[in-house]
């Protein structure tokens, strides 16, 4: 029986909607058309760039943008959700020349499908003008952007609006229990970021069930582990058998 | 008129045919694919107690002796071929859809679970039989030899007397219903094996809720409709045929396997002794027959 998933799922504990990974996503909207230019980041390096092309004849109501197909180190695919207008292979690394479309009420998705993440991503308009160019940024979230936060690690986490700095919000995810059926998490809960911080401040969750950050004001958001719960106490050890010299016999053993 | 008639009572002849029953013994191994899953068993048995009766009418019938299955490994192999925890919405769409999904976890190939039931037991609930002897002529004696010979060596012509089943049933297998919980965490060991060592146990347990009950989860597989105990019984005893597999054995082996009784032929009457050669007499026409008294064996001196 093989098992594939990716590890760090399950290692990287806290998000930062500046610094994406696999559990954390951010949309945006471009309302005016027009040619955009988008850099990916990993960390503070430029890693890659795109373009999206913004069109009020395009059928395209939104893009799935792939930052981890721009890192060299991951092998996924940036595609828009009818897969039409990408001109990017369907599997490996995006490249420079990849293009999106996207109707101007349409939403971009950034999101990492594999890999350790890290990734932030800029995008401005093709244009000459220096104003025009720093259109998104999802280090600083604005206006009608989204993010996406899934977690998976039950405890209490505290979440921080860095660029406001106001504000602070509790997340509680409970811990997972084998029910009746199959587990499935809820629908998403949203939250609010506003002048007067995150409303509401508490909120309570199950495991890979999503908040969603409405970023009203100027927002960089950041969920940080307070608090681990690791079950009930008497829950089983996971604990693999492996394998094990077979014991010898005490008569064996005194023959020995 | 017989020449010779030899009676034995009811108890003598308990007394026979438990060394026939303690004599008998049955191992089969086999093992089959059923799509979704595959199992395969390896059993060896025998059997204990029960009831024998004689009747007027010529039979035997025997009744509620044990099957023990002194050995039974199952394994179950569920095949799980891109089997996969659903995903579950990473990106949100705005409109309450979603528009990137979770990864999921899947799972290929088959997971094996190894179940010791050794200890069960069937039954057989009815086997009726009459008497039936046979003349055997041992392969091993020589063309030339006369009987003397033979008995010297070891060699003898023999009569046997055995039982010559008319009909036998055995039931299914007595599977307890406590093998529900030992399939379950037979198969729940074996998926936990397969979680890396660096996987947490939070982590464990949440795959495991996605999963589900494990219960449910191998009845899905295995399209189990009623109980596993049902279920199991009647895999290893109808679908794998263990059942008709052992009424056969047991037919065979109580008509030509293991004589109820038998003795020499010609048959000595006096030992060599001084010199002189034994005396043995031919025994012809031998029946043997049943009251619900006894069984009285008679034959005729041959020439």
């Amino acid at each position: 029986m093989k098992m594939t998933f990716d590890q760090n799922l399950f290692t990287q504990i806290g998000l930062d909607s500046g610094s994406l990974t696999m559990l954390g996503g951010v949309t945006h909207r471009f309302l005016e058309p027009g040619q955009y230019r988008g850099v990916v980041y990993r960390g503070k390096d430029s890693i890659g760039g795109f373009y999206v092309n913004v069109d009020k004849n395009s059928p395209v109501a939104q893009a799935n943008i792939d930052l981890a197909a721009f890192d060299s180190n991951a092998s996924t695919s940036a595609t828009n959700t009818s897969g039409s207008s990408c001109s990017c292979p369907g599997t490996g690394s995006a490249t420079t020349d990849t293009r999106f479309e996207l109707n101007p009420r349409g939403y971009a998705v950034f999101h990492v499908s594999a890999g350790a993440g890290g990734y932030a991503v800029r995008v401005g308009r093709a244009a000459e003008d220096p104003k025009q160019q720093n259109q998104f940024d999802s280090r600083e979230l604005k206006g009608e952007d989204i993010f996406s936060a899934v977690i998976l690690r039950p405890g209490t986490y505290s979440a921080t609006n860095a660029v406001s700095g106001k504000g602070k919000g509790k997340i509680t995810v409970g811990y997972p229990k084998i029910g009746k059926t199959a587990y499935r998490p809820p629908s998403p809960v949203k939250v609010k970021c506003s002048d007067r911080g995150f409303e509401p401040e508490k909120v309570e969750i199950q495991p890979g069930q999503a908040v969603l950050f409405h970023t009203g004001v100027p927002s960089r958001i950041t969920l940080e582990l307070v608090k681990a719960d690791d079950g009930p106490s008497d829950r089983p050890e996971h604990v693999r058998p492996g394998w094990k010299k077979a014991a010898l016999s005490e008569k064996k053993k005194k023959k020995a | 008129m017989s020449h010779i008639t030899i009676a034995a009572s009811a108890k003598a002849f308990q007394q026979l045919f438990n060394e026939v029953e303690n004599n008998f013994s049955f191992s089969k191994s086999d093992t089959a694919n059923f799509g979704p899953f595959s199992a395969s068993y390896s059993v060896s048995v025998h059997l204990s107690g029960g009831n024998l009766q004689l009747n007027n009418d010529n039979t035997i019938e025997l009744q509620d002796v044990d099957i023990v299955f002194g050995t039974l490994d199952f394994k179950l192999c569920l095949d799980l071929p891109g089997f996969c925890i659903p995903s579950f919405c990473l990106v949100p769409d705005p409109w309450n859809g979603c528009l990137v999904g979770f990864p999921g976890f899947c799972i290929g190939g088959p997971i094996c679970a190894d179940l010791n039931l050794s200890g069960l037991t069937s039954q057989i609930t009815d086997l009726k039989a009459s008497l039936a002897p046979k003349y055997y002529i041992d392969p091993a004696r020589l063309p030339g030899w006369t009987d003397l010979d033979a008995e010297i060596n070891g060699h003898s012509n023999q009569w046997q007397i055995y039982i010559d089943p008319v009909l036998v049933n055995v039931a299914l297998i007595d599977v307890p219903a406590t093998i529900d919980n030992i399939l379950v965490n037979a198969i729940k060991n074996a998926i936990d094996n397969l979680f890396p060592s660096w996987l947490p146990g939070w982590a464990v347990d949440i795959i495991m809720a996605f999963l589900g009950p494990v219960v449910n989860l191998i009845t899905d597989l295995l399209g189990i409709t009623t109980s596993i105990a049902e279920w199991l019984s009647n895999l290893l005893g109808n679908v794998f045929g263990l059942v008709s597999l052992l009424e056969t054995a047991l037919a065979d082996y109580f008509a030509s396997k293991y004589p109820l009784y038998q003795f020499e032929d010609p048959f000595p009457i006096l030992q060599a002794s001084g010199g002189l050669i034994p005396v043995k007499i031919p025994i012809r026409n031998l029946t043997a027959t049943i009251d619900s008294q006894e069984m009285i064996v008679q034959a005729n001196v041959g020439a």
